[in-house]
């Protein structure tokens, strides 16, 4: 199967700043891919350059199998992008905004679009300015939805969400995706949605990927061990190129681990501890280890996800 | 699709760009309909209502509606600040950059822009000289038709062309302060070539032959014509003539409009001007402008107009280096014009 998105030595620049660097990337048809990176990490440009509205200064950009130029609006019949704060018609109401949508997509479910206003108690006299920031989303994700694209750039979707609709939404989208074979890229700052709806990830730092693969490959390749000791530590144990980071707390020290852990396990158990055993590590424990060795600071990195 | 609650009226637009244009301008279209209108019917009420000799009245108004006047050139204005309008009522509160995330190509947008103007302006002159025919009958006076016919040609041929002329500069720069002066600049070119041109001949004293006066007197009035939103109009068929110069310059910006419009990166959309070659005309402007002031307070006997300009001519060429070096400065430090997508 080909992939939804290809791109090769991508660069974008920005008034002579770079904000992607020569980029690779491929994601599969009919996978959600999730998209992870600090504030002006090149999220958004990425994605619009995978909508066609941004043109690379270098590289190419295949899109569904075609290849992206400068007019690309016939494609985007097919990839829908939503991002929070993107500019809506604030003065249509609801139901002309759906009129609108309903002229332009060739695929429109209409049906679709009225029970998913339905169950978010839109209603569809309302002027789309009178919506909370979290109520417009909601439209533009119900737009997404009826319009039955084949790829869907999603960009912070679910900012100014409250929990409910947070999570209806998400269910929606895994739905449509499982349902049509939607291929779904999620940038985000919100970790734990990629945990929970993506089968493959990104990590994007200062225009370029410093990490790439499925979400199991990436959580089979670095471990977390506690490790458990009655006495003090050598200075010397956890000088280890394996060793991402040790996280001291007394005699128990939470260690990363990058590769296989069994060898390691076995080092410190013949260096006296008491207990060796591994721990869940989540994705959000990945992606700042990965930003750390990268030169981000833990705590920006902290802040940032 | 069955009809439901809160489908808009417009609901018979079945194109979705069409729908979208008039969904997000169209009290701006209105609106300028009804202020282009306002001053005719004003007039012709005021003739009707007026005590007495309200035959001779109307004659006038019929007669000078047929040679037209200020009003002509009036309402040509309106046409170009409609354009302006239509397009930052969009970037503003239509959400034209989300517009064009979606399956919307950048020519079907404008080209709605261009069809709903060119419709507005077409309709009200329609309108009016249907009114002032129906008028000119009613008063005994069927031949002014002919006239108003021809100066109907003309005046919508003008307010297009400073309509797409507006839409185009609005094609090219991403603010609302640059594309104005551009289409004022567009519009009052002609009338400053007359004028230097008058001065610098006519106006200096020199004696020119009688007959070669009377011909450069007649080109002068022909480059006075050249704007359009110039006050009256060339009689006859030289009006036909002029309105197939403004249908040639509608036509031809409306395809740079395209041209523009389709070759501008997203990026650059709230930058004064989308290609950077374009400050050029900036400091130029600025450079004659200020090129004149100190010229006029520099030789402060300079004797003629002819004399003024090429004095503002020579002070103006050191003043756009200076004015392109103050402006890159002022722009690396603290200007700031707009925000990158």
């Amino acid at each position: 199967m080909s992939p939804a998105i290809a791109m090769s030595g991508v660069t974008k620049v920005y008034g002579g700043k770079i904000a992607l660097d020569h980029v690779d990337w491929q994601v599969q048809a009919g996978s959600i891919h999730g998209l992870i990176g600090a504030n002006g990490a090149g999220k958004t440009t990425l994605l619009r350059l995978a909508l066609g509205t941004l043109w690379p200064d270098r590289g190419r950009i295949e899109v569904l199998g075609q290849q992206l130029g400068i007019e690309n609006a016939a494609l985007r019949q097919k990839v829908h992008y939503v991002a929070t704060g993107r500019p809506l018609p604030v003065h249509f109401r609801v139901g002309e905004w759906l009129h609108y949508m309903e002229r332009l997509y060739k695929r429109w479910d209409a049906e679709r679009a009225k029970r998913l206003l339905g169950a978010m108690e839109m209603d569809v006299k309302a002027l789309i300015r009178s919506l909370s920031s979290g109520q417009q989303a909601s439209l533009q994700l119900a737009g997404a939805i009826a319009a039955r694209p084949e790829l869907l750039l999603l960009d912070e979707p679910t900012n100014g969400m409250d929990l409910v609709v947070k999570r209806q939404v998400l269910q929606l989208m895994m739905d449509m995706a499982a349902a049509e074979g939607t291929t779904m890229v999620l940038a985000t700052h919100n970790i734990e949605d990629v945990e929970r709806l993506a089968d493959s990830l990104s990590i994007l730092y200062r225009g370029r990927f410093v990490l790439d693969g499925s979400v199991d490959s990436l959580k089979t390749h670095m471990h977390r061990l506690q490790v458990v000791t009655g006495s003090r530590w050598s200075d010397t144990l956890f000088d280890n190129p394996q060793i991402a980071h040790v996280e001291n707390r007394g005699q128990v020290a939470l260690v990363t681990v990058e590769g296989p852990a069994e060898p390691l396990m076995a080092h410190f158990r013949a260096a006296g501890a008491l207990l060796v055993e591994p721990i869940d590590i989540d994705l959000a424990e990945i992606f700042r280890l990965v930003l750390e060795k990268e030169g981000y600071s833990r705590e920006a990195v902290a802040w940032d996800a | 699709m069955k009809p439901w609650l809160g489908m808009p009226k417009g609901q018979w637009m079945r194109d979705a760009v069409s729908f979208r244009e008039w969904r997000v301008n169209r009290s701006l279209y209105i609106a300028a309909a009804a202020v282009m209108l306002f001053p005719w019917v004003l007039m012709l009420l005021t003739s009707i209502g007026g005590p007495g000799g309200e035959l001779i009245e109307l004659r006038a108004v019929i007669g000078d509606n047929a040679g037209l006047g200020p009003t002509n050139g009036w309402i040509t204005v309106l046409g170009g600040l409609l354009a302006l309008g239509v397009f930052w009522n969009d970037r503003s509160r239509g959400g034209l950059d989300g517009a064009l995330e979606g399956p919307v190509s950048r020519r079907a947008l404008l080209m709605a822009k261009m069809r709903w103007g060119i419709l507005t302006i077409t309709a009200v002159w329609v309108l009016l000289f249907v009114i002032l025919a129906l008028v000119a009958v009613g008063i005994g006076h069927a031949g002014f038709i002919g006239p108003l016919v021809i100066a109907g040609v003309w005046s919508v041929s003008s307010a297009v062309a400073l309509y797409v002329a507006a839409v185009a500069f609005g094609a090219a720069m991403g603010s609302a302060f640059f594309t104005a002066l551009a289409s004022v600049l567009w519009v009052t070119l002609p009338r400053i070539v007359e004028s230097v041109a008058f001065q610098l001949t006519l106006g200096s004293g020199r004696r020119l032959p009688l007959a070669t006066a009377e011909r450069w007197q007649t080109t002068l009035t022909d480059i006075h014509w050249f704007s359009v939103a110039t006050d009256g109009h060339p009689a006859g068929w030289a009006a036909v003539l002029y309105a197939a110069y403004f249908a040639a310059w509608a036509v031809f910006l409306g395809w740079r409009a395209l041209v523009w419009w389709e070759r501008t990166p997203m990026e650059r959309f709230h930058d004064p001007f989308y290609y950077p070659q374009l400050w050029n005309f900036w400091y130029a402007f600025l450079a004659i402008l200020s090129g004149m002031f100190v010229a006029a307070l520099a030789i402060p006997n300079v004797g003629s107009q002819g004399r003024l300009d090429i004095a503002a001519l020579v002070f103006g060429v050191p003043l756009w280096f200076l004015w392109r070096w103050t402006w890159r400065r002022l722009s690396r430090s603290a200007l700031s014009w707009g925000h990158q997508t």
